[in-house]
């Protein structure tokens, strides 16, 4: 038994559903005394992740949910990532100069402040798992 | 979640300071206010992120917005005394190439008026 809690949610295809699961998302990181940098890197994964497949992924199919899960280990606090929209792998995006809106360095952003990322496509499915130190 | 206050508003400079949350939510909030208030009057524009506690790439989206805007009237924008995970972010995305940041006012002045 790991002693740390998992929380798995469910968002729509809606930008507002971040600031709906935020305070489910602070308790978790103060139920893991996740350090300031932690939590600030758990906060940026999350915005920049969600925004990426709301905006490129799911193309404003409003009946689609992005399922995300939230739990830790020892090392590290674990964010995963499920959507069904178009294959995009993370570590594979050439991230774009500063200055585009587009979102290109949202992603740059996450692998500064992630000590892993892990990306896998399966039955049609997009499975990304982002590792923060603790 | 995010907010604009006007600190000074001159022929000579605009000072601004942002606060809050500079994620999707918060951009929503000051956007337009903030553009209006720094890019529209073309002066050396000053903004003080030291009340910021989270910055996403929008927020920094809308400060490369007005920076390209304020150059393009060969006006400067400086950014002033960001906490230490924001302007991790800021080195993070390298736009502390792109945009000066200052420790206070009176290197963010200098900044300003150096070539």
């Amino acid at each position: 038994v790991s002693g740390h809690a998992t929380r798995r949610l469910s968002l729509r295809n809606d930008s507002g559903e971040l600031l709906r699961i935020h305070p489910q998302v602070r308790r978790f990181l103060e139920e893991e005394s996740a350090t300031a940098k932690a939590a600030y890197a758990v906060e940026l994964a999350l915005e920049e992740i969600v925004t990426n497949i709301i905006r490129h992924g799911l193309l404003g199919d409003a009946a689609r949910e992005i399922a995300v899960e939230l739990t830790a280990d020892r090392d590290d606090l674990i964010l995963r990532f499920a959507d069904d929209g178009v294959a995009f792998d993370p570590r594979e995006h050439e991230v774009e100069p500063p200055g585009l809106r587009s979102g290109g360095f949202g992603i740059g952003l996450v692998r500064e402040f992630s000590r892993r990322m892990d990306y896998r496509r399966e039955a049609g499915r997009n499975h990304l798992e982002v590792r923060i130190a603790r | 979640v995010a907010e604009l206050k006007i600190i000074e508003d001159t022929d000579e400079l605009t000072h601004v300071a942002l606060s809050g949350r500079l994620d999707l939510a918060g951009v929503h909030d000051v956007e337009l206010e903030f553009t209006a208030k720094t890019a529209s009057r073309k002066r050396p524009t000053l903004v003080d992120l030291s009340q910021v506690e989270f910055l996403a790439s929008l927020g920094m989206g809308m400060l490369v917005s007005v920076q390209r805007s304020l150059a393009a009237y060969k006006a400067r924008l400086v950014l002033m005394a960001p906490s230490e995970l924001v302007e991790q972010s800021l080195t993070a995305a390298s736009l502390d190439k792109l945009i000066p940041i200052a420790r206070d006012r009176e290197h963010a002045l200098e900044l300003l008026s150096s070539r």
